[in-house]
């Protein structure tokens, strides 16, 4: 495929995720909520009249078409509506919570790029049989601590035993509060990161290529480095960028842990309030970042790599 | 907060996650003038929904907003009477349907504005008018003349509230209430100064004008809110220059930050840590009374609760003692009635059932059930998680002793919301918390037939209760019309449509740094009368 159409192809299929999920989240709403809306603004007490005027101004006593086109025309001026909860704007709120949870998203993927990666070399060089079992032992435990008590374990070591760290909080965007909470949130999956890059690695070190470089005299090391790094290197990436969607949204646990003021924690609440506009909003604009990101992945590999405009995709 | 839905998330988040907060020293930091300014801060659970006074309706911002507004009256934070505020005085004619009052001169709302007659004239508008989406205007000011009307849009001002001059105020209401005065602490019935709350570039919820003995410094989301004592006020100045609300959802995580002095209370205490922080000698233990009962209910129109005798049978069966004490491990005290404890005018002892299961099962045989052959198949719901399954289990086992075999079932809180509100649930644990600390707001929502279909969720009717509540409202001598409330209690109790089980406790914990804690019985922390030593 030429790049051109590549691109176009991949942004016409973001294009379907994105309205796709905007459909399925109306009719979330839609069914979810028939006029109740007005009910868990007004409280116990409204009586049935206020209801109905309530209704009537959010359009909810209009068919489902209209409420469709009504949803959709707002979207398209970027209004997300109001939160029941918060009687704010949705948009707003999603606004003041989102540089929390990107500044953390980014540590925590900086950390899974260099550990993970990092590890998954060491793996690869030191073909040891015991640093491979300590590896695959501690890899697991990783994997397997829930994020809660990981992060109550390490709040408790450095914060309320060596009083190295903060507790919790961000201090008002103090680096020292982001250790622990990124550190927490990149646990598990730099382990995965790190089988990924490694089994991706020894595959690539296997290839003919390397063979002959090293025939050239390169060290394994060096053949590493600067051949087999780069090749080897597409399954991490696309699987980094599909991580920076996750920890967007799925860092819930780990921001109650730490009172992070982000928006999974602000989400769950929002869930559990009932507050559909909130939570509807927020997973637009989680998904919205996801597929943009992947897109962009995508993209981009396929503009250095020309196996994947041929189809042979990276992301599948 | 006469709402199901407000009480059962305090309840079940408390048991599930949350908490409280964190340092306000850090702002102070070391300068010259930290040294002087006094800091208190405590640790909640999750951001407040709203500072508007009209539209608080949970704790965390009921608890900030009651310190930014003043009333016509407020309430005693040790007895929860009702205390003259910016009303110096008031009075109200024979059968209480029409009240006067007088008030303050020189009371300045924190923009410099004197509070007048009519700034509660507005705020009372402002506060039952649909567009301001309050969920509680309705519950405190529906006895008002006209709030009905307004609240529904049929009208844009409330009939029932004349400003006579500056500083006299006439409410007129649709029917007789002597107690009308204990709601008019609620934040919802608050002075509000008209061109603060009409400016289009702050929202009022997000930056409150009020007039108490604090002021909004600052409120960063899901971080923490910053009150600075109001040096204006009034009466009796805040004893602390400054108050850091600090939002810690995780309570575990709360309680580290208070023993690394990062935080002098904590609202919220971890589940199933109570007794260990009870007994830890480092941190400061309160537990007070809450102004919350938690009910066994029945829908009495669903067979077999239909039949007082089986209602009665059973309420013959729920061991409070051990529910209190031993299931819920002092976070409540066992019921010795509906109205709580903490509430002016309680009686002690209003129940007429102890925990006697060879009495209940007499009466079940006396219903036509012996030995619970016959009843048809039962599920007891609850919502939520945490504490009230476990009471739920503890009932389950002890009917099941006498043959009546349950099912409980946890239900999502809305779901049992809805479910309850709309008669589908037959029998139910359910919390009810006062809107105010009066008898009236534990009897006459819960039990006046005039509320089935909204909050008498058991579809009780007795027209001897119905009288008798009617009478105690439009006595005006408040002796008289304590003792109509008592006899009704008596009453609605014998005829059980519900069986009150336990009254909620507070249970936090404070540093020793804090010299004096006050905590109401209103579930609030008293920020106007907090001590702390300088560390």
């Amino acid at each position: 495929m030429p790049p051109n159409r590549f691109i176009l192809h991949r942004l016409l299929q973001m294009l379907v995720v994105l309205i796709g999920t905007i459909t399925v989240l109306f009719l979330v709403i839609y069914l979810m909520v028939p006029g109740d809306a007005a009910q868990v603004a007004l409280g116990d007490h409204a009586t049935p009249e206020a209801l109905d005027t309530l209704r009537h101004e959010l359009g909810l006593d209009q068919p489902l078409w209209n409420q469709y086109g009504i949803y959709l025309s707002r979207l398209a001026h970027l209004d997300l509506g109001t939160s029941y909860e918060l009687k704010r704007s949705v948009g707003g709120i999603i606004l003041d919570h989102l540089p929390a949870t990107i500044y953390l998203t980014v540590a925590a993927l900086i950390l899974e790029t260099v550990f993970g990666i990092g590890w998954g070399m060491l793996l690869t060089l030191r073909r040891s049989r015991r640093l491979r079992a300590i590896s695959v032992a501690s890899g697991a435990v990783l994997l397997a601590l829930p994020v809660f008590f990981l992060g109550l374990v390490l709040q408790y070591i450095f914060a309320s035993r060596l009083g190295i760290l903060p507790i919790s909080g961000t201090g008002g965007w103090n680096p020292l509060n982001l250790i622990l909470p990124a550190v927490t949130l990149a646990a598990a999956q730099t382990a995965i990161i790190a089988a990924v890059s490694r089994s991706s690695l020894s595959a690539e070190m296997e290839k003919s290529y390397i063979l002959a470089a090293r025939a050239r005299g390169l060290t394994r090391s060096q053949a590493m480095w600067r051949h087999a790094f780069r090749n080897s290197f597409a399954p991490v990436a696309t699987l980094l960028a599909i991580d920076f969607g996750t920890l967007l949204g799925g860092a819930m646990i780990t921001e109650i842990v730490f009172s992070w003021p982000g928006l999974g924690r602000m989400t769950y609440f929002a869930a559990e309030s009932r507050d559909v506009p909130l939570v509807v909003g927020s997973v637009l604009v989680l998904v919205t970042i996801f597929v943009i990101v992947n897109t962009g992945v995508d993209i981009i590999y396929g503009w250095l790599d020309p196996r994947v405009r041929a189809g042979e995709g990276v992301n599948g | 907060m006469g709402i199901f839905l407000r009480k059962w998330r305090g309840l079940t988040l408390a048991g599930a996650l949350i908490a409280l907060a964190v340092a306000a020293t850090l702002i102070a930091g070391c300068g010259d003038e930290a040294s002087t300014r006094s800091t208190f801060s405590y640790a909640e659970g999750s951001d407040p929904t709203s500072l508007d006074p009209a539209q608080v309706d949970e704790t965390v911002g009921g608890n900030i907003a009651r310190y930014l507004f003043d009333g016509l009256v407020r309430y005693d934070s040790e007895t929860s009477e009702v205390k003259p505020a910016v009303a110096e005085s008031w009075e109200a004619n024979s059968n209480a349907t029409e009240f006067t009052f007088h008030l303050r001169k020189g009371v300045k709302f924190t923009n410099g504005n004197e509070v007048k007659a009519g700034d509660f004239v507005y705020g009372w508008t402002r506060a039952l008018a649909p567009g301001t989406m309050s969920s509680t205007a309705t519950a405190i000011l529906q006895p008002v003349v006209g709030a009905s009307d307004l609240a529904d849009g049929k009208t844009d001002k409330l009939a029932g509230v004349e400003a006579i001059d500056d500083y006299t105020l006439k409410v007129s209401l649709d029917y007789p209430m002597a107690d009308f005065i204990s709601l008019l602490g609620h934040p919802a019935a608050s002075p509000v100064p008209r061109d603060a709350a009409e400016n289009q570039s702050v929202k009022f919820a997000e930056q409150p004008v009020g007039n108490g003995p604090y002021r909004l410094k600052e409120w960063k989301h899901d971080e923490q809110v910053v009150l600075e004592k109001n040096p204006d006020y009034y009466g009796d100045k805040a004893k602390v220059d400054e108050v850091t609300v600090k939002i810690i959802p995780n309570p575990a995580t709360a309680v580290s930050e208070l023993k690394a002095g990062n935080v002098d209370a904590v609202r919220t205490l971890p589940p199933g840590q109570t007794e260990a922080l009870r007994n830890d000698s480092t941190v400061r233990f309160f537990q007070g009374p809450g102004n919350k009962v938690r009910l066994l209910a029945f829908d009495t129109t669903k067979p077999p609760f239909d039949n007082p005798k089986v209602r009665e049978a059973l309420a013959w069966d729920v061991d409070r003692d051990t529910i209190a004490n031993k299931v819920l491990q002092g976070q409540a005290t066992a019921a010795d009635g509906i109205v709580p404890a903490s509430i002016p005018g309680h009686q002690d002892n209003a129940m007429p059932y102890s925990f006697d299961p060879e009495k209940a099962s007499q009466l079940l045989a006396e219903a036509g059930y012996p030995g619970g052959n016959g009843l048809p198949a039962m599920t007891l719901s609850y919502p939520g998680v945490g504490p009230v399954a476990d009471a739920a289990q503890a009932i389950q086992s002890e009917f099941r002793k006498i043959g009546v075999q349950l099912e409980i079932a946890g239900l999502d809180e809305g779901a049992f919301r809805d479910q309850m509100i709309s008669g589908g649930l037959s029998l139910f644990m359910v919390s009810w918390l006062g809107d105010a600390p009066s008898i009236d707001s534990f009897l006459f929502p819960l039990f006046e037939s005039g509320n089935i279909g909204a909050t008498d969720v058991f579809q009780y009717s007795n027209p001897e209760v119905d009288d008798l509540l009617g009478r105690a409202r439009s006595a005006t001598d408040s002796g008289q019309s304590i003792n109509l409330y008592n006899e009704a209690e008596r009453i609605i109790l014998k005829d059980a449509p519900m069986v009150p089980i336990t009254f909620g406790q507070e249970a936090m914990i404070y540093s020793p740094r804090v010299t004096k804690f006050v905590h109401t019985p209103l579930g609030d922390i008293a920020l106007n009368e907090i001590t702390v030593s300088s560390k």
